[in-house]
C-alpha cells in the first residue's frame, strides 16, 4: 500500500484543524455564555486565578497542571486566623502538620514524618530554606509579614525534575506580592494567649519613580509556652525580630527586576537531652541570619541569584551556614502546541560547625558545590498534553543524580485526568556523612524509658553506651512515584480534585550495629538498608455555595509499609528503633472542613474543623481541632477575634520519633487571639 | 441500583451547573465588557461617515485580549453595523475608532494619548490604574477576582456620548 503525499497533507491539515478548533470552540462557548449575562451578573463573575508557577516553572492554570497542586491564597490565610507559616499548611490536603514543641514542627506530606522530615522541599520566593545540615526546615525562622504573601503553592509528590533533589514527597513555594501591590502602609497587631503572645508588624510601601516601587517591613513575634502532659507550663517560649525590604522595577512590559532581602534575630527554648546524664535540661537556641535575592524576569527568561546566611547556636551543636545560589531558566515556544523550558543552576554552601563531645562533626568546616541542568518539553495533541523532563545534578554528597518525570494530561471542558511517573532523590546530608553522636548508658536508658519502650529486656540504668556514626559511603534515598489524578471544575463554583499515588522507596536510611566494642558499647552506623512502599488518596472539594458562603473540605488516606534488607542484623533493644517504626509516624486518615461565611456589615464568620487520625508509634490518639474566627472589616480597619482548638485545653500532636527524641515534646494549647490591622 | 442513584446525582449536578463558565479569565470578562459598552452607550449621529462603515473597537499597544476579543465580536452587530477589531501601534488612524482600549504598555504616554483624543467621539477604556484620574472615561479594576469599572460621566458628556442608566448602575462613578 502506498500513502500519497497529498493524502498525508490532508490528514495533517485535518489534524491541525481539529487541534485549533477544540481550544477555540471551548473559548467560544465560554464567551457566548458570558455575553448572555446582564451587566449586574457580569460584575459578579469571579475570574480564575487558581494558577501556580511551581508545577512547570511558568504560570499555569490548574486544569493544565498534571500535578497534585494546592494553592493557599492570602484570603485563605487571613480567614483561617493563621499567624505563622507552618500553621497555614494544615489546610492543605494530605499535609501532616504536627507540633513537637512551641517552636518545632514535624511537617510533611505522603508520610515519613519527623523533626528532620528530609523529603519536603520548601522555598520562599524561590529561595530554598531546606537545610542540608540535618535535612530539616527550621520553621521557627521561616516567617515574614503574612499580609505580604500573595499565595503559597503546594505540590504533593515529586517535583525534582524541575527543582532538584529533596523534592521527594512534596514541595512548597511561598510567593510574596510585588511591592507594586503593597503600596499602602500597614500596622498590624495580634495579642494572644496559648500560641502567639504578641505580634507587631509594620509595613511602608512607596514609589521611587513611575516604574519602581518598594516596601519595607519590620516584625516582632513572641510565642507563648506550651505545656507538658500534666498541663504544667514548659519553658519553651520564643521570640523573633525581623525586617526586610523588596524593590520591583518594571523595565518594560514583561521585563521586571526584583531585589529583596530579610534580616532576623531571635531565640527559641527547648528541653534538650543531655547525652551524658540522660536528664533533660533547658537550652536556649540563639538564631540569626539574613538573605538577599535578585531576580530579573522577562517573558521567556528568569535569572535569579541569592545569598542566604543562617546561624543557630544550641548547647550541643552550633551551625553557621551560608548558601550562594544562581539559577537561570529560559523557555522557548515555537508554536501553541509545543514548548520547551530549560535551565542551569549552581549552588555553593559553606558551613562552620561548633560541635561538642556529644555531637562531633569531621570536618568542622565544609564547602560544597551543586551543579544542575534541567529541561522539560511539552507537547499538546488535541485534548492531550504530554510533558517529559529531567533534572541532572551533581552534588558533593552523592555525585551524579538523574531525576526524570513523564506526565500526561487529558482535559476537556470541566474534566481533566492526569498521570505521572517520576523519580526523585533525597540527597545525603552533612549529618548523614560526617557526624558522630556519643550517648552514655544513662542517656540511652532514659530514651528507652521516655518512649515507653516496653519490650526492652535491659533494665534501666544498664543500657549500653552508644556511638552513632554517619557513613561516608551513604547514598541518596530514592523514590519512584506513580500518580493518577482527576479534576472536575465548574466556574470556580465547584471544584473536585482527587489524587491517588503509589511511592516505591529504596535506599532508605537505618542505623545498624556494626561493632560491639565491649559488652556495654555499641557502634551504630547509618546505612541505606531499607525499602518500602507508601500509597494513598487525597481529595479536595471546594464549593462556593453563594456569593457569601464558601465551603472547602479535604480528606486523605495514607499507608506506609517499610522493609529491612534481608542482611540487616539488629541487636536488642535496638530492634526497630531506627527502622520500620517510621511506618507509624503518620496518621492513616486526616480530614478538614473550612467554612467561610460573609455576613452583612462587613462581618465574617469562619470556622475550621480538623481531624487527625491516631499516630500509633507517637502515642498520639486521634483528635479533632476546631478553630473559629469572627472578623469585622470596616473600611481601613480589620479586626479579628478567634479561638483555636476550642474543644481541648491541650493536645499532643507529636511525641518525637525515637530518632530525634533528644528534644522533649510538649503539647499545644487552646489559644485565643485578637488582631487589629490598619491600612493607610 | 447504586449506579442508577449515582447517575441521577450526576444528572442533577449537570443540570444545576449547566449555566457554567469553566475557568473564566480576567481578559475574557474584560473583552465581553468592552463589547457590551457599545450597547449601553450612544454615539453622536454624525460619527459614521457612510452607512457601510463598520463599528471599530481599537486596541492601542500590546494586546492583552489575544483572540478573546475577536471571538467576542464574531458575527455581532452594533447599531446595525458589523464590528471589527483594529490593533494600533500609533494614533495616525485613530479617527476610525469608536472604542479605544489603551493597553498598560502605553502607561508612560497616557497623557499625550488622552490629549490627542480630546476632540474625537471615541470612548476611551483602559485598565491602567490612574486612567480616570488622568482624564480617561472607563477604567477597569479587579477586586476579589471580579472585574468592575469606574466611569467618568463628565468626560463622556464633553464629546456627546450618551450613557445608559443601566451602565451607570453597575459602575463606580468617578468625578474630578
Amino acid at each position: 500500500m502506498k500513502i500519497s503525499i497529498s493524502n498525508f497533507k490532508l490528514f495533517l491539515g485535518i489534524l491541525l484543524f481539529t487541534i485549533n478548533c477544540s481550544a477555540d470552540t471551548e473559548n467560544h462557548i465560554l464567551i457566548s455564555q458570558l455575553k448572555k449575562l446582564s451587566l449586574e451578573e457580569l460584575v459578579k463573575i469571579e475570574t480564575f486565578n487558581f494558577k501556580a508557577n511551581l508545577p512547570a516553572r511558568k504560570i499555569q492554570k490548574l486544569t493544565e497542571t498534571p500535578t497534585a497542586l494546592f494553592v493557599i491564597t492570602q484570603d485563605d490565610i487571613r480567614r483561617a486566623g493563621i499567624t505563622s507559616l507552618p500553621e497555614a499548611l494544615r489546610m492543605v490536603p494530605g499535609m501532616q502538620v504536627a507540633r513537637i514543641n512551641s517552636s518545632k514542627w514535624a511537617i510533611t506530606t505522603r508520610g515519613l514524618n519527623g523533626l528532620f522530615t528530609s523529603k519536603l522541599l520548601v522555598m520562599i520566593d524561590g529561595r530554598s530554606v531546606y537545610t542540608i545540615l540535618r535535612s530539616e526546615v527550621n520553621w521557627d525562622t521561616q516567617d515574614l509579614l503574612l499580609e505580604d504573601i500573595e499565595r503559597i503553592e503546594v505540590i504533593r509528590g515529586p517535583g525534582a525534575s524541575l527543582w532538584g533533589s529533596n523534592a521527594v514527597n512534596g514541595m512548597i513555594n511561598i510567593i510574596t506580592k510585588s511591592s507594586k501591590d503593597t503600596q499602602k502602609n500597614l500596622i498590624t497587631t495580634t495579642i494572644g494567649k496559648g500560641e502567639e503572645n504578641v505580634i507587631i508588624g509594620l509595613r511602608h510601601g512607596g514609589k521611587i519613580n513611575d516604574t519602581s516601587h518598594y516596601r519595607v517591613y519590620g516584625k516582632f513575634y513572641e510565642h507563648d509556652n506550651f505545656v507538658n502532659a500534666q498541663g504544667i507550663n514548659q519553658q519553651d517560649n520564643w521570640q523573633m525580630k525581623r525586617a526586610g525590604f523588596r524593590i520591583d522595577q518594571d523595565i518594560a512590559r514583561d521585563n521586571n527586576l526584583t531585589v529583596q532581602g530579610d534580616v532576623y534575630k531571635g531565640f527559641t527554648k527547648q528541653n534538650l537531652l543531655s547525652f551524658q546524664t540522660g536528664e533533660f535540661f533547658s537550652d536556649i537556641v540563639d538564631i540569626n541570619g539574613f538573605n538577599i535575592l535578585g531576580r530579573w524576569q522577562t517573558n521567556n527568561m528568569i535569572l535569579q541569584t541569592y545569598y542566604d546566611q543562617t546561624n543557630r547556636q544550641e548547647t550541643l551543636l552550633g551551625d553557621k551556614r551560608g548558601t550562594f545560589d544562581i539559577d537561570f531558566q529560559h523557555s522557548w515556544k515555537p508554536n501553541a502546541n509545543q514548548g520547551l523550558i530549560w535551565g542551569l543552576g549552581y549552588r555553593y554552601v559553606h558551613d562552620d560547625i561548633d560541635d561538642s563531645f556529644a555531637i562531633t562533626y569531621i570536618p568542622k568546616k565544609r564547602q560544597d558545590n551543586l551543579f544542575s541542568v534541567f529541561a522539560e518539553g511539552e507537547l499538546k495533541l488535541q485534548n492531550f498534553k504530554l510533558t517529559l523532563g529531567s533534572k541532572i545534578e551533581h552534588n558533593d554528597y552523592s555525585g551524579l543524580e538523574i531525576q526524570p518525570t513523564a506526565r500526561i494530561l487529558w482535559n476537556k471542558q470541566q474534566h481533566s485526568f492526569w498521570g505521572a511517573v517520576s523519580r526523585a532523590i533525597r540527597s545525603p546530608t552533612r549529618t548523614d556523612k560526617d557526624v558522630q553522636y556519643f550517648l552514655s548508658g544513662n542517656a540511652m536508658s532514659n530514651i528507652l524509658h521516655n518512649v515507653n519502650y516496653e519490650n526492652s529486656a535491659i533494665p534501666e540504668n544498664q543500657a549500653n553506651t552508644m556511638i552513632i556514626q554517619g557513613n561516608i559511603d551513604y547514598k541518596a534515598e530514592t523514590v519512584l512515584a506513580y500518580e493518577l489524578g482527576y479534576r472536575f471544575n465548574i466556574t470556580n463554583k465547584f471544584l473536585l480534585d482527587a489524587t491517588i499515588f503509589y511511592n516505591d522507596y529504596d535506599e532508605l536510611q537505618i542505623f545498624q550495629p556494626v561493632q560491639i566494642i565491649s559488652p556495654s558499647t555499641i557502634i551504630l552506623k547509618g546505612m541505606n538498608k531499607m525499602y518500602g512502599e507508601t500509597y494513598g488518596l487525597e481529595v479536595t472539594a471546594s464549593w462556593q455555595a453563594n456569593n457569601n458562603w464558601k465551603l472547602i473540605s479535604t480528606y486523605n488516606y495514607l499507608n506506609i509499609e517499610l522493609h529491612l534488607d534481608p542482611d540487616v542484623i539488629l541487636v536488642p533493644p535496638l530492634d526497630d528503633f531506627f527502622s520500620e517504626i517510621q511506618e507509624d509516624y503518620s496518621p492513616h486518615h486526616q480530614a478538614n472542613i473550612r467554612s467561610l461565611l460573609s455576613l452583612s456589615n462587613n462581618l465574617e464568620l469562619d470556622t475550621t474543623l480538623y481531624y487527625v487520625g491516631s499516630i500509633f508509634n507517637e502515642y498520639v490518639s486521634s483528635y479533632n481541632r476546631f478553630d473559629i474566627r469572627l472578623g469585622w472589616n470596616p473600611k481601613q480597619w480589620q479586626f479579628s477575634f478567634g479561638v483555636r482548638n476550642v474543644f481541648d485545653k491541650q493536645q499532643p500532636e507529636f511525641n518525637n520519633s525515637i530518632s530525634d527524641n533528644y528534644i522533649l515534646a510538649n503539647e499545644a494549647r487552646r489559644a485565643f487571639y485578637i488582631q487589629m490591622k490598619y491600612l493607610f | 441500583m447504586f449506579f442508577k442513584k449515582i447517575n441521577l446525582v450526576l444528572i442533577v449536578f449537570i443540570i444545576m451547573y449547566n449555566q457554567s463558565y469553566a475557568e473564566v479569565q480576567e481578559y475574557q470578562v474584560k473583552a465581553v465588557f468592552l463589547y457590551n459598552f457599545a450597547n449601553f452607550i450612544k454615539w453622536p449621529k454624525n460619527t459614521f461617515s457612510n452607512p457601510d462603515t463598520p463599528f471599530s473597537i481599537c486596541i492601542l499597544g500590546d494586546d492583552p485580549f489575544q483572540q478573546e476579543i475577536d471571538i467576542t465580536i464574531r458575527n455581532e452587530k452594533i447599531e446595525q453595523r458589523p464590528v471589527v477589531i483594529q490593533r494600533l501601534n500609533n494614533l495616525i488612524k485613530i479617527n476610525i475608532c469608536q472604542i479605544l482600549f489603551i493597553s498598560q504598555s502605553e502607561t508612560n504616554y497616557l497623557k499625550d494619548i488622552l490629549n490627542t483624543l480630546q476632540k474625537y467621539p471615541i470612548l476611551t477604556v483602559s485598565d491602567i490604574d490612574t486612567f480616570v484620574i488622568a482624564g480617561g472615561m472607563i477604567q477597569f479594576f479587579v477586586q476579589n477576582r471580579r472585574v468592575g469599572f469606574y466611569i467618568a460621566p463628565d468626560v463622556l458628556k464633553t464629546i456627546n456620548l450618551e450613557i445608559s442608566a443601566n451602565l451607570l448602575r453597575v459602575a463606580k462613578i468617578f468625578r474630578q
